[in-house]
């Protein structure tokens, strides 16, 4: 075990109920400050990795160990901690309709006890350079695909985490932002956080060359920054699509 | 411009919830029940602390004092007031020389019909009644006093005087009264454990219908506390206005019963206190 790596898999496995193993054997450790992104087909996988990243779930098999402690053994009571330090942007954005953008983003920071001052200067700080200044009164069902996917964003980047982990981040957002949100992803990894992108924009991956992680039918492979994998027929289908 | 959003303190006194409780139908039965709850709950207190402040005067009552009564003494079908009259000094001089007795009193004939009022009301009959002499006793505390000696004396020395030493049917009415109180007790007891219940259904029922949320929050970092609180602060303001409301409604029903108990003083209610300040 290498003490500067934030998380740690090894030989993990997973499959829901009585299914097949979505994960089979997947062993990697991505040390802190690390930028990956995270690919592979519809259905490989990708979103099943990433949550056991985010503690939402525990492997059916093998060994995880996040900031050097083992998840395996870990008290309910101890989880709170270590997800407080992982900002996550889900795929289906995960917004609360009954708040407004405001309180969304604030979420973190309110459940990290920052005084209210605080949590609204550094959240008006941050939808503002999102481009979402006039929307902090607006709740979620009335904004954009694009919009609650800043929402989204600014909710799991607010607390500045120490392992950001992201699903389909950009999957709504034209070029232009996508690459816009994607520095501030790169900025926030120079910053020391560890960023885990799950995307197939292979033209967002082209642009920031960084090291990606291959999903293949449960399998996981890493690439090098700047090659790519062998990718099937219909993956191919789906980045000329994206 | 940014406009403070409803944002209050991070604390129990925040006024948005991360939960979408106005959404949450199976809360809203919650104030309702809990009005009843404490409506029952008042009425069933304010009987019981009755009942308790009716025993402890009863109580006293059996244990600190006696009744002397001395019957008219009849002569060719007409009452003999003066030999009335000594058959009671004597009785007086019996009882002040007894050994535990602190005072003995006698009845004066307006005090006499103050009793007899609940009964026969302010009929002609109260003046023409032959009433006996009451000799109203009342003893030392914790000293014993020996009543089979003392009624040996009286019957020696005043035949036609009686010793009433109102156990016997006092008694009976503090042991209906204890069961009383009792039952009132486990009726509040009752009431507590309904209301227990259903806010515990309540809030079981809240979890269940707002799980996604709960369980986005905890993968945001939040302990269960934090969800916890924002639960006991819906379940106490809910709670709060079930009981203002029952509470509201119980008073006025208080007070009624109390004025009512007043219209029967003089009665078996006459111990029994619904003044507030009685209940101790």
């Amino acid at each position: 075990m290498n003490a500067s790596n934030v998380i740690e898999f090894d030989g993990v496995g997973l499959r829901y109920g009585q299914g097949p193993e979505v994960l089979k054997d997947v062993t990697f450790s991505l040390p802190s400050g690390s930028f990956y992104f995270l690919t592979g087909e519809s259905g490989a996988g990708k979103s099943s990795l990433l949550s056991l990243m985010y503690l939402s779930r525990r492997p059916t098999r093998g060994h995880i160990r996040m900031f050097g402690k083992s998840i395996q053994n870990l008290p309910r009571a101890a989880l709170p901690e270590i997800r407080g330090k992982i900002g996550v942007v889900f795929q289906d954005f995960r917004l609360l309709d009954h708040l407004s953008a405001l309180d969304n983003v604030a979420l973190p920071l309110r459940i990290a006890g920052l005084s209210e001052n605080e949590v609204k200067k550094r959240v008006v700080e941050l939808l503002t350079w999102t481009g979402l200044a006039s929307h902090l009164n607006a709740r979620p069902p009335t904004l954009s695909g694009g919009q609650k996917q800043s929402v989204a964003i600014a909710r799991a980047v607010i607390n500045r985490p120490q392992i950001l982990v992201a699903d389909e981040p950009t999957g709504n957002m034209d070029d232009r932002t996508a690459a816009r949100l994607l520095r501030l992803f790169v900025e926030l990894n120079r910053r020391g956080t560890t960023v885990i992108i799950a995307t197939h924009n292979e033209g967002l991956i082209r642009t920031f060359p960084y090291p990606r992680m291959h999903l293949s039918n449960g399998r996981l492979t890493l690439y090098p920054a700047g090659y790519a994998p062998n990718v099937s027929t219909r993956l191919q289908r789906e980045e000329r699509r994206v | 411009m940014f406009q403070p959003v409803c944002n209050g303190r991070n604390g129990v006194f925040r006024k948005t919830s991360d939960l979408p409780f106005t959404t949450d139908t199976s809360a809203w039965f919650l104030p309702w029940m809990v009005m009843l709850m404490v409506f029952f709950a008042g009425l069933t207190t304010a009987g019981a602390l009755s009942l308790n402040s009716m025993l402890g005067r009863w109580s006293r009552s059996i244990s600190g004092s006696l009744t002397v009564q001395i019957l008219p003494l009849e002569e060719n079908g007409r009452i003999n007031i003066k030999k009335t009259q000594l058959e009671t000094d004597e009785v007086l001089s019996v009882l002040r020389k007894t050994e535990g007795v602190a005072s003995a009193n006698v009845l004066t004939d307006s005090q006499l019909k103050d009793l007899l009022r609940p009964w026969l009301g302010d009929s002609f009959l109260l003046d023409d009644l032959p009433m006996p002499r009451l000799i109203d006793v009342r003893l030392i505390p914790d000293t014993h006093v020996d009543l089979d000696k003392l009624k040996t004396v009286l019957a020696e020395r005043a035949p036609n005087a009686s010793l009433d030493v109102h156990k016997l049917w006092l008694g009976k009415l503090v042991k209906l009264a204890q069961t009383l109180s009792l039952l009132a007790s486990t009726l509040l007891a009752l009431v507590i454990a309904t209301t227990s219940v259903i806010v515990i259904y309540v809030t079981c029922s809240g979890l269940a219908v707002h799980r996604p949320i709960i369980e986005l929050l905890h993968l945001i970092g939040a302990h269960d506390d934090y969800i916890a609180r924002q639960y006991a602060r819906r379940i106490a303001l809910l709670s709060f206005l079930g009981a203002a409301v029952g509470f509201g409604f119980v008073l006025p029903v208080i007070f009624m019963v109390s004025s009512l108990a007043e219209g029967i003083r003089g009665g078996l209610l006459s111990e029994a206190e619904f003044d507030v300040w009685s209940w101790r």
